[in-house]
């Protein structure tokens, strides 16, 4: 495909570096002639400088024979005026990154009719959903979702009074079955295992289950007894994701705190969101902590605009009781640093908007791939096409490669855990875990007969 | 699937006699079972069955909400009953919570899809906002059966 973005920022680079790599012919444009000097030494790009909402320099870089435009250069307006000039010049797909709420929420202004946008991207509610996501898996080491969100993938370190640990996947089989969950993955003492029904669960196993979003809570409790749940939120920082967060958690958590220094902003925190408790102060400033009594909070969140004030709140509250932490950094090269201090999670709003639109554009496809992050095997969704080996036939009787999984399929709306008679029809969606010797084959399986 | 499908107004109780997990679980089989006349399989059988899936892992999802479910032999259709704790029971959930509302699912063996959809419409009204203190608030056995209705008419 085709794609042209604009702004050669960490997302507009990441974006043009990964989109290439999987093949697509990338031109990119920026005002920034240094940036873009960079960017064409080290990637198979054309990056062209010159200012994009110009018709002219857009023209220049072909626009018209765009199939897609992705805009996420830090000025909302730049963004939604280059996708309106180059829906008009003729670009079927526009995907723009607008941060400012009024924009993206308000009901008031229709935005993706009258700029054309297939998909409006905003960071700070992304963030925030996910943010929601993690408060609401407490101890997955893995979370991804398929099928529109259906279907969770979720990956768990088996404790040692887990009540499955000694059972075989046999010995699941009536719960999975009713309960529409699959273990697809063990990994064990560094390798993945595809298990059988023999297969047992043993202590430590990090182990990778395609469970239904809607009984993640009946399977939560066969792998930990006791899972604390997240009930007193504190949150650094009334900037637009705090504010999101807040909002989201209101209706699901006993109590929320939110802290900020800035006056205005927390009158306009306690306005927005009545039900939070909002105290104004920093977040690094420990009697304020304690009085908020951070030892008796789950999780504590150090989202503000400042990098540093973030990390230093974050090791307070950790060190003075709260169980969990999350800190946000806006500086991509601060992520690994802080995983390995122990925060629990590390959330880069720019990165997470790169995966966002890679996820939009990769949906158009048949395939959405997660990759597992320490192994090479891959959680795949894909369509069975009509005339394909894998429709219309019993799996049993189907040759299926070693090393690979059926999990789940789709069947209308409700997902279904395959047995050996089960027969996939055209169109059903299908989640399978397989290892790389394996995926070849598995795409085979799937493709359309000549 | 809907509530009314698997809930009614027979087998809803507005207080459960019982604190204990076990007798609880054997107080809601037998209203199905008097309720819908099953002479098989026996109460015994039922509760075992339930019991068994506790076992393994306690149903008890958190927030005060439990749901013992399991595939019973000879069975048709998916039956539930709903009963309430105002005292809580403990279930040994996973929030270490006791428990007030206790969705009991009993499902025929080859009824995969049914059995997953009664699962689903349980869990899926448990996280909309009131649900829970709704029914924990309701005043009558007829208020609970509104619950239902209108929580049956929000989710398509």
């Amino acid at each position: 495909m085709k794609i042209l973005i604009i702004g050669a920022g960490v997302v507009g680079s990441n974006l043009a570096e990964e989109l290439s790599e999987e093949g697509h012919d990338i031109v990119i444009i920026d005002h920034d002639a240094e940036k873009i000097k960079n960017l064409a030494g080290s990637l198979d790009v054309l990056a062209i400088t010159g200012s994009a909402a110009r018709p002219s320099v857009l023209k220049s870089a072909g626009v018209g024979s765009m199939e897609m435009i992705i805009a996420v250069t830090n000025v909302d307006e730049v963004n939604i005026i280059v996708c309106m000039i180059a829906h008009q010049l003729g670009v079927k797909k526009c995907i723009a990154r607008v941060r400012n709420e009024e924009y993206a929420v308000t009901p008031v202004v229709d935005l993706k009719k009258i700029a054309h946008l297939d998909r409006i991207i905003n960071p700070e509610q992304i963030v925030a959903q996910s943010l929601e996501e993690i408060l609401e898996t407490p101890g997955a080491t893995h979370v991804a979702k398929f099928a529109n969100g259906q279907i969770l993938l979720r990956g768990f370190d088996v404790p040692e009074d887990s009540s499955i640990v000694g059972k075989t996947l046999a010995e699941l089989k009536e719960i999975s079955d009713m309960e529409a969950f699959l273990i697809v993955g063990i990994a064990r003492n560094g390798t993945m295992i595809i298990p059988t029904g023999s297969d047992e669960i043993r202590v430590g196993d990090n182990i990778f289950v395609l469970v239904s979003r809607d009984t993640l809570s009946m399977f939560l409790p066969l792998i930990k007894k006791r899972i604390w749940g997240v009930h007193r939120v504190m949150i650094y920082g009334a900037d637009l994701i705090g504010l999101n967060l807040a909002g989201k958690l209101v209706g699901k958590v006993k109590e929320v705190v939110v802290i900020e220094e800035n006056e205005e902003k927390a009158k306009a925190a306690a306005a927005q969101v009545p039900k939070a408790i909002v105290l104004k102060g920093r977040g690094t400033d420990l009697d304020l902590l304690k009085d908020a009594n951070i030892a008796e909070t789950d999780f504590f969140l150090a989202l503000s605009s400042d990098n540093e004030n973030n990390l230093v709140a974050s090791i307070m509250a950790k060190k003075y009781g709260a169980k969990r932490t999350a800190v946000l950094t806006q500086d991509p090269d601060y992520v690994a640093v802080l995983e390995s201090m122990e925060m629990d999670v590390v959330v880069n709003p720019l990165l997470i908007t790169v995966s966002a639109i890679l996820e939009y554009i990769r949906r158009g496809d048949v395939r959405h791939v997660v990759k597992l992050e320490d192994s090479e095997a891959e959680v795949i969704e894909l369509v069975a096409q009509t005339h394909s080996k894998i429709v219309g036939k019993q799996l049993k009787d189907i040759k299926f490669p070693a090393g690979a999984l059926v999990g789940t399929i789709i069947k209308g709306k409700t997902p279904v855990i395959p047995r050996g008679d089960t027969i996939i029809k055209p169109n059903e969606k299908v989640i399978l875990f397989a290892l790389p010797e394996a995926i070849k084959k598995i795409e085979k399986l799937f493709a359309v007969k000549r | 699937m809907k509530f009314s499908d698997f809930i009614i107004r027979g087998t809803v109780i507005k207080e459960l006699k019982n604190n204990d997990k076990k007798d609880v679980i054997q107080e809601m089989v037998e209203t199905i079972k008097s309720v819908y006349k099953l002479t098989t399989p026996k109460t015994a059988e039922i509760v075992e069955a339930l019991m068994k899936r506790e076992k393994i892992g306690s149903t008890g999802i958190g927030h005060g909400v439990a749901v013992p479910h399991a595939k019973i032999p000879g069975l048709k259709t998916v039956l539930g009953a709903f009963g309430r704790s105002r005292d809580g029971i403990d279930f040994n959930a996973i929030d270490g919570a006791p428990v007030n509302l206790v969705f009991t699912i009993l499902a025929p063996p080859d009824r995969a899809e049914a059995n997953l959809q009664a699962l689903q419409r349980v869990s899926q009204s448990i996280r909309q906002a009131n649900f829970c203190k709704f029914l924990k608030e309701a005043k009558d056995i007829k208020e609970i059966v509104e619950i239902f209705k209108e929580s049956d008419e929000n989710i398509k």
